[in-house]
């Protein structure tokens, strides 16, 4: 009973396929169409629902909120750029604030979570008109990635503000990746310029 | 090997089985279909037929062959929707291999039964018992017995010839 011939198995075996780790679960679940699993939604959610509650001062309840969670609450989140000129006597800053954040679900009941960002930038003693404003994002350190760009005007008047919505950019800004540019006609790659990092 | 279970399983149940028995699982659909990929996909459509149906499982057999079954049944309907002219694949599971020997194989595992081909692929890949492969392919142990000893035959008298 039971039979198994050790040779037809050493036969079998070269047609074999090597061996895989198991494929995610989730994909399982996906094509059963189960939702994910509970208790990730509810945390997921909960977590969405307190940092939008925390970052959100329109609510007038941020305080209150991290005393009812025992949270103490950060100050705003804001990001400041001081401009200095690659010749001449300008000078400028660029800040930014992150403005809105909400919660969505979506088609495959994925909960997102999208940021917007004010940016307001200011400028004086350019060589001529400003013809663009822009944030140049550089690839985190020891990736393959190529970074992006985010035009914020052209051509820009001191004290326009923008409102700029690019997956990753707050991360980007809080890790210091960001820097801002100025240009001008006799410098198209930025008369001013100056990294753009987290301030109080 | 296999436990008994009772009752309707949990999708904890099932996930564990996904996470242990996944790799056997797959060789024998790839086995079967002849391409990892779609092994890969008939193991996990299975798997979320299981997910949907677990409450039509009575525990009148070990989970695992319920699941053995509906692995068999989907990686055999994606091969009767799509058939390949000759299942190959490397021992990485990607690509036809080219060994002569292998083809030789592979074109007598062809020309044996259906039953015989998937009673061999549950034995050999899948290190199952009779009494499983029974359960899974919805025979009699007897039945697994005698289809077992035709293909070892079949498949011994074959390879005799291609060593002489």
């Amino acid at each position: 009973m039971n039979e198994f011939d050790p040779a037809l198995a050493r036969e079998l075996d070269r047609l074999a396929p090597a061996s895989a780790a198991a494929l995610d679960w989730n994909d399982v679940l996906g094509r059963a169409g189960h939702r994910r699993r509970p208790v990730g939604v509810a945390a997921g959610a909960v977590l969405v629902l307190v940092v939008a509650l925390l970052a959100t001062p329109a609510l007038g309840i941020r305080r209150t909120v991290g005393q009812l969670l025992g949270v103490h609450a950060r100050p705003h989140l804001r990001f400041v750029a001081e401009l200095t000129p690659v010749s001449g006597t300008g000078s400028g800053t660029v800040t930014a604030t992150p403005v809105s954040s909400f919660t969505h679900v979506g088609s495959d009941r994925t909960v997102g979570f999208t940021r917007m960002i004010s940016v307001t930038v200011r400028f004086t003693g350019l060589s001529g008109p400003a013809t663009a404003g822009r944030i140049r994002v550089t690839p985190p350190r020891g990736s393959s990635g190529t970074g992006f760009v985010v035009r914020l005007c052209g051509p820009c008047s001191s004290g326009t503000t923008v409102v700029v919505r690019r997956r990753g950019l707050i991360l980007a800004l809080l890790t210091g990746r960001g820097s801002a540019e100025i240009a001008t006609a006799a410098h198209p790659e930025g008369e001013l310029r100056g990294q753009i990092l987290p301030s109080r | 090997m296999l436990r008994s279970r009772s009752g309707t399983p949990s999708l904890g149940d099932i996930e564990q089985v996904y996470r242990s028995r996944f790799d056997e699982y797959r060789r024998v659909a790839t086995a079967i279909v002849g391409d990892a990929d779609r092994a890969r996909d008939a193991v996990q459509d299975a798997f979320a037929t299981a997910v949907r149906k677990r409450a039509g499982f009575r525990g009148e057999g070990p989970l695992e062959a319920w699941i053995w079954r509906a692995v068999v049944n989907t990686a055999l309907n994606q091969l009767r929707a799509a058939p390949r002219e000759l299942p190959g694949y490397d021992r990485n599971g990607d690509t036809p291999h080219e060994d002569a020997d292998a083809s030789e194989l592979r074109g007598t595992l062809k020309l044996l039964p259906e039953r015989q081909r998937l009673a061999l692929f549950l034995r050999y890949y899948a290190d199952l018992d009779y009494a499983t492969i029974a359960t899974v392919l919805e025979i009699s142990e007897g039945t697994v017995a005698a289809t077992l000893h035709a293909a070892h035959g079949s498949l011994r008298r074959r390879l005799e010839e291609v060593q002489l």
